[in-house]
């Protein structure tokens, strides 16, 4: 299995789709903030319904982009996924530790093993738009990385999640701008 | 770098993808090639002069030589 090209994969539907499920992901996630914050409040139950209903239409719009396997849409919603993502604080039962950590070398090992059966599948061309993509993108969050650097004292502290956000995101879109370039 | 991939291809009846089954590369990248938006590695170049029983000059013409190339000469 090769890396689809985005013009073969990454569809239109799936474009509308992809910021439909960004959208909504965004909304749903700062509904359920919002009660989090505030669970007393008389109309709590409303926003956390408001939330949910956000969420599942997402997940909904989500499932359709990952079963048409439309990649660069997937990974463009991980990007926008990791801004929220909030690592939960160890268990504090060792079973439960180990049980957690079987887990995420489980889910680390699956995405590297798809990664490395892809990239080793491409043909020369696929390899070079992922060569030039990859390169811009780290490019580009290592320039942006050097001006927070710069500007630290005034800026908020940088999480990791959103470094790995970044890099995600300029990867999708470098690799659409790149293959674009070899297409007519 | 211009070719005849697609007069060659179209004289046996193939389609990019068949094409791009027979040298073991993508469709897109037998597209790229044709419409001049990618020059091939030496490999796969090789492997389509085989696949067409021409040489690689036969199907691939070089650019003419920009004007700075020619006054370097």
């Amino acid at each position: 299995m090769s890396i689809p090209w985005p013009s073969e994969r990454a569809s239109r539907t799936g474009l509308a789709e992809f910021l439909l499920a960004a959208a909504m992901l965004v909304l749903g996630v700062a509904l359920m903030r919002r009660t989090l914050l505030d669970y007393t409040s008389p109309g709590a139950m409303r926003w956390v319904l408001a939330g949910l209903a956000a969420l599942v239409v997402s997940g909904f719009a989500t499932y359709r982009i990952v079963r048409r396997r439309e990649y660069p849409w997937i990974l463009g919603l991980a990007a926008v996924g990791l801004l929220f993502y909030e690592p939960t604080p160890s268990p504090y039962v060792v079973v439960d530790r180990l049980a957690m950590a079987v887990r995420d070398l489980a889910l680390i090992g699956a995405a590297v093993l798809f990664l490395a059966r892809t990239m080793r599948s491409a043909d020369e061309l696929e390899r070079r738009i992922q060569l030039e993509a990859l390169s811009w993108s780290y490019s580009v969050v290592l320039v942006a990385l050097i001006a927070y650097a710069l500007a630290e004292d005034v800026l908020p502290p940088l999480r990791g999640p959103w470094v790995a956000s970044a890099l995600l995101g300029s990867w999708v879109a470098a690799w659409l701008l790149a293959s674009i370039r070899y297409q007519r | 770098m211009k070719n005849r991939l697609p007069v060659l291809r179209a004289e046996r009846g193939w389609s990019q993808a068949d094409l791009a089954q027979r040298v073991g590369v993508s469709r897109q990248t037998i597209n790229a090639i044709e419409n001049s938006r990618y020059d091939p590695s030496l490999p796969l170049a090789f492997s389509l002069a085989r696949l067409f029983e021409r040489t690689i000059e036969a199907i691939f013409e070089p650019d003419p030589p920009s004007t700075t190339e020619k006054a370097r000469t």
